[in-house]
């Protein structure tokens, strides 16, 4: 299983090399003048030629790849240059909205989605099922930014119970984090909620059916054993499947949710460095949330082999 | 388990059902698949339950355990005795705790009745922990012995197995030791070999039989008349969710009341030829929606007569047997000698 | 990042709830009691009694900055995060009269030549480092290395020199006048010169101003603390600040609903919402201009004709009163109303430059484009610019002219049409510089970055000189006065469209303020009420 996990990050080296190599090629597209950026306003055409030359900007794409790249072995992510702060500093920082939110958004899609799920899929047809589709199809349909509108106007502004903006770092204060997580949280796990309830669902649906739960009960479990293990075990891969590609989902959703609740995430770091073609920022987001993906999916395909055991002769 | 002071089989039956009526939702409507069943086990004995797909004979064994598929399948009426207790009225919790303890079942697919996801000593031990108390440890020593009881080698190994990790045959085997770990009266045995080769079935076959030493009384639903007239005590015949014949097997094998039963025997040329043909009678068995008034058999009856278009009743013929035959008394069917 | 389906939604739910809850949340009136405008804006809140000393004051802002040092931060906003902490040489208040700031008087040699300043005594840096001459010519020097980003504004400085603790001489190359203007800026800005040598200043800020930098979470907001040892404790009337970034609209909204922010910017079509609201409106005069500019080196935008044809064309008042809600004033002076530079007599001049299409089709037709012409124009995306040339483009439609939009972002836009040259034109909105001069030094003169087709008219580039050299408002204005007229006859490449209003709301309780026309949010002497 260590040897596994292994070999899956080393060929996850290559990967991030193609995918900071791809990003830093789509940085390239984007019109627009990083150098007159940070010339200034009033800087005259020379002016902004000598940065370029300072920045090395003039070099061709290749080259600038290939110094980021070297730089990024020696483990240096560089300098924000809009912001002048390393890099990694910056994501540092940013890193714990960013994770915090996604949690949070991942914890209410889990902690919501899969009972819904189970109440729908063991008893398909039933008046719970047919409600958990409703919402579900709700969920999925409501965008984000709306719902966030919706929990801002009525829990922050009319209620006055929850913040409207701002984040908290767990360090500092963990009850009133948790409050500048609520709303945000609900507004960007709702979808994925929905999602996964759908997904545990149906795979709640089909394991429900199999003859193994059968034997279970024929054997006079009480419900909570045959749900709780032998259902919930037997439906862990798809639920824990949804569960992860929540959280691309999330990093997706958590832009905007981000701008709306003024958290200063990644999500705000990269439209900001984006619009700035701030490229060593945009490269180090790109190569962090990269990392995170390829991590959450290890563990994902890690945790398969702890719900299905034929998968772990191998 | 009974008492060792009467190890003598008592002539108390162990489970009996009385005129059990299940019915299913079909696009035709809520009809009935099991209609008027009686059938009785008896300590230590083996009975076999035979009849074609689409008889009931599965239903009629999933109900004794109330595991038919509601709402879709559902008892309307009978009743279905564990010595005082009415299985098909008892409350879910009790029923939960008799299930597995006094009340067991194994299933025609080891492969998928198995739980995949736990090893073989889990999924007995789980048992074991649920009705009998035990701690962890104490729950897999058992579950050792178990699979030693069961025919299987090296258990110490095996406990530790996923059931993907074994063979069909060893698999039915962790299930029946699942099934019988804390000793039920009865056991419902569904088609146990029919998706195993011919070797093993014959060696589970035995296991069954062995089993059946400490007073466990077992029903064996099979279509296969060989192995009913090799490894069973006696027989109960069903028919379009009827039951048209009971006896004896050696009595009802060498001289069966009803037209169907001799149907049956006679596609059989030889228990030696094990083949399973019990469709080469005539004709199919008609839906449950399309169901005579009178003997449901009648369609294909060689010795269909007017008589036969009547409701027809399980009658008693005195020796253990009974049988539902409007002509019973007029007819003189072939059996097979043994 | 404006979000028109989002704020009608947030609008309409919010009026539901209201509804629903039979009134409720209004703090009663909004501004309407407090201002003369018709609009219920208000144009500054006099400071009002009874303040609460202890108070905090939060403010909502757009974008942060991009560094928190004067002397390399990229962005024309960053000034608005540094007020708090930095002292300048000079200050601009809210009426555009300079005065005494860390400087306590200064003074112009007869020739033009130099600019001597007294610098006030007793002052420390955050740091505990002294402020006196040699801190000011450090500061100085280095607000002109090449690093700088605000190295043109101090161009005419040749040298710094400390003549004793408490007095500089600037050494100048003509536009002693102009140099005062800069140093109320950002360029004036006077940093410890230990903190220079320690570095860090992009994120530690050490300047001599009413309140230190307590924290700065980037990408977020930046705390201030009362600074204890500051030379005029009458402008520190709350304890603590904050600063938050909140690039989205209705965002900003929010928290000032929901009581997380004293006040914030807020676009001009958010005005009558946040009134609805309960909130106030500041609304004033900034030096933001929305403004139609060609390259006058490219056809056929040398002929003057043309140039005036177009301006014929646009119909400033449909733009800045109908698609722009009144919030941007239609104008042909490049410089608020509030400025000494504006001339009264002219006004806003739409007279001299009036929406006349048929006299435009005449001169286009003079100048050889009888079935007018096509060109294109870049515009950016990110402002209210977008919708200013659509309304453009339809203008100039009517009198044959056919422009084509592209849009691209500021930076594109700057090397495209500045440094390349490669554009016809753009429309443009361009802002604060704290001297009038600045208009000309970076649009309208032949070397200004906003000029790319190098021409000008010689009498502006001659009166341009004249009007930097004088010290005294008074003495400079008549020099700008005939700068305008001159401009109106020559019609240069960049002509004003509208002048944009700062719009900013804020919760009943703060007072202290005022809309300074130099377009910065300098939060000098604000105040809260207790519960405010």
């Amino acid at each position: 299983m260590a040897g596994y996990a292994v070999r899956r990050l080393l060929t996850a080296v290559p990967l991030l090399a193609l995918i900071g190599f791809g990003a830093f090629m789509l940085t390239f597209m984007i019109p627009g003048d990083v150098a007159a950026t940070i010339a200034g306003e009033s800087a005259t055409p020379q002016r902004i030629e000598e940065v370029r030359r300072q920045l090395g900007l003039d070099d061709s794409a290749l080259t600038q790849f290939g110094r980021w790249a070297g730089g990024v072995l020696q483990g240096d992510l560089g300098t924000s240059m809009i912001h002048r702060i390393a890099v990694t500093q910056m994501i540092g920082e940013r890193l714990g909205v960013t994770v915090s939110l996604v949690a949070f958004g991942l914890l209410i899609a889990v902690l919501v989605g899969v009972p819904a799920g189970l109440v729908a899929g063991l008893r398909p047809g039933r008046w719970t099922d047919r409600l958990v589709t409703v919402l579900t199809t709700l969920g999925l349909a409501v965008p984000a930014f709306w719902l966030a509108t919706i929990l801002i106007i009525v829990f922050a502004i009319n209620l006055g119970m929850l913040p409207a903006t701002g984040f908290v770092p767990i360090t500092e204060n963990p009850l009133r984090w948790l409050e500048s997580m609520i709303l945000p949280g609900l507004a960007i796990g709702a979808a994925s909620a929905a999602d996964v309830a759908r997904q545990s669902r149906s795979a709640v649906a089909e394991t429900v059916g199999r003859d193994h739960v059968r034997t279970s009960r024929a054997m006079g479990l009480r419900p909570r054993s045959v749900v709780g293990r032998h259902v919930l075990k037997n439906s862990g891969i798809p639920i824990v499947t949804v569960a992860s590609l929540q959280v691309e989902r999330l990093l997706g959703a958590a832009v905007v949710v981000e701008l709306m609740f003024a958290m200063p995430g990644l999500g705000q770091l990269t439209v900001s460095a984006v619009r700035a073609r701030d490229i060593p920022t945009i490269q180090g987001v790109v190569l962090t949330i990269a990392v995170v993906v390829i991590l959450v999916n290890l563990l994902v395909d890690l945790s398969y082999a702890w719900f299905n055991p034929r998968l772990r002769k191998r | 388990m009974p008492d060792p002071a009467n190890t003598e089989p008592s002539n108390a039956p162990a489970l009996t059902i009385e005129g059990l009526r299940i019915s299913a939702a079909t696009e035709h409507g809520r009809v009935d698949v099991v209609d008027d069943v009686h059938l009785t086990l008896r300590p230590g004995r083996i009975t076999g339950l035979a009849g074609e797909s689409g008889s009931g004979k599965t239903v009629t064994g999933l109900a004794v355990l109330r595991l038919l598929a509601e709402p879709t399948l559902r008892v309307e009426s009978g009743r279905i005795l564990l010595g005082d207790l009415d299985l098909a009225r008892l409350p879910r919790g009790e029923l939960r705790a008799l299930r597995g303890r006094r009340v067991s079942m194994v299933f025609q697919e080891p492969m998928t009745s198995l739980d995949p996801a736990f090893t073989v000593g889990t999924l007995i031990g789980e048992v074991l922990r649920r009705h009998l108390g035990m701690d962890r440890r104490a729950a897999r020593e058992r579950a050792v012995e178990l699979l030693d009881r069961v025919g299987i080698p090296e258990p110490e190994k095996r406990v530790d197995s996923f059931p993907f990790q074994l063979s069909g045959g060893m698999q039915q085997r962790v299930l029946i030791a699942m099934a019988v770990a804390c000793g039920p009266d009865v056991l419902i045995a569904d088609e146990p070999t029919t998706a195993l080769d011919v070797t093993v079935q014959a060696q589970i076959l035995r296991l069954l039989r062995s089993l059946t030493d400490d007073g466990m009384a077992v029903l064996l639903v099979t279509h296969d008349l060989g192995v009913l007239a090799e490894h069973c005590d006696d027989l109960v015949v069903m028919y379009a969710g009827q039951v048209v014949e009971t006896g004896p097997v050696d009595d009802v094998l060498a001289a069966p009341a009803h037209p169907y039963t001799a149907g049956l025997l006679a596609a059989v040329p030889s228990t030696a030829r094990r083949v399973e043909r019990l469709a080469t009678i005539p004709g199919t068995v008609p839906p449950p929606h399309l169901l005579p008034a009178g003997c449901r058999f009648v369609a294909r009856c060689p010795h269909a007569a007017p008589v036969c278009e009547e409701p027809v009743t399980l009658e008693d013929a005195g020796g253990g047997r009974s049988r539902r035959c409007a002509r019973a008394a007029e007819l003189d069917l072939e059996g097979v000698g043994r | 990042m404006a979000h028109p389906i989002r704020s009608a939604l947030a609008i309409a739910v919010s009026a539901a709830l209201v509804a629903a809850c039979g009134g409720g949340g209004g703090g009663g009136g909004g501004g309407g009691g407090k201002g003369p405008k018709a609009d219920g804006t208000v144009k500054n809140v006099p400071l009002a009694s009874g303040f609460d000393k202890d108070g905090e004051f939060s403010w909502g802002y757009t974008i942060e900055a991009s560094s928190l040092d004067p002397h390399r931060g990229t962005s024309g906003f960053d000034q608005n995060w540094l007020f708090p902490v930095y002292d300048r040489l000079v200050y601009a208040a809210p009426d555009g009269i300079l005065k005494p700031m860390l400087a306590t008087s200064w003074e112009a040699a007869e020739d033009g030549g130099s600019v001597t300043l007294k610098l006030r005594e007793g002052v420390t840096f955050h740091d505990g480092t002294p402020m006196d001459a040699a801190a000011v010519k450090t500061s100085l020097d280095r607000a002109r290395d090449d690093e700088s980003v605000v190295k043109s504004d101090l161009a005419t400085i040749q040298d710094v020199t400390v003549a004793d603790d408490h007095t500089v001489r600037l050494a100048l190359s003509g536009g002693a006048g102009a140099i005062l203007g800069a140093l109320a800026d950002r360029a004036g800005m006077i940093i410890s010169p230990a903190a220079i040598k320690k570095g860090g200043l992009d994120t530690h800020p050490v300047g001599a101003g009413p309140y230190t930098m307590v924290d700065h979470k980037q990408g977020d907001r930046v705390d201030y603390g009362r600074y204890g040892r500051y030379w005029d404790p009458s402008v520190q009337r709350v304890a603590k600040m904050t600063f938050r970034v909140m690039s989205d609209d209705q965002t900003r909204l929010n928290a000032l609903q929901a009581g997380e922010l004293s006040m914030a910017l807020i676009r001009q079509n958010q005005v009558e919402p946040a009134q609805r609201m309960g909130l106030n409106v500041l609304a004033g005069e900034s030096p933001t201009f929305y403004a139609f500019t060609v390259n006058n080196a490219r056809k056929p935008f040398g002929d003057r004709k043309v140039r005036l044809a177009l301006n014929l064309a646009i119909d400033r008042k449909a733009i800045g009163e109908g698609l722009l809600d009144g919030f941007c004033t239609p104008q042909i002076q490049p410089w608020p109303s509030t400025s000494w530079a504006y001339d009264e007599k002219l006004g806003a001049g739409l007279d001299k430059w009036p929406h006349d299409p048929a006299r435009a089709k005449k001169l286009l037709a003079e100048a050889g484009y009888p079935k007018g012409f096509t060109f294109t124009a870049l515009t950016s995306q990110t402002t209210g610019i977008a919708a200013v040339a659509e309304a453009v483009q339809a203008q100039f439609a009517k009198v044959g002219v056919t422009m084509k939009i592209k849009l691209v972002d500021a930076s594109q836009k700057t090397r495209m049409f500045d440094v390349e040259k490669s554009a016809d034109a753009a429309l443009i909105s361009y802002s604060p510089t704290p001297d009038p001069q600045g208009v000309l030094d970076r649009q309208l003169l032949p070397g200004a970055a906003g000029n790319p087709g190098r021409k000008a008219s010689d009498e502006v580039v001659r009166l341009a000189g004249e009007a930097g050299d004088a010290l005294d408002p008074d003495d400079r204005a008549p020099v700008f006065h005939k700068i305008m007229a001159e401009l109106i006859d020559y019609v240069p490449h960049s002509v004003p469209i509208c002048m944009q209003q700062r719009t900013e709301a804020f919760r009943d309780g703060v007072s202290g303020l005022a809309v300074n026309p130099a377009g910065s949010r300098d939060f000098r002497g604000v105040a809260v009420t207790k519960g405010g």
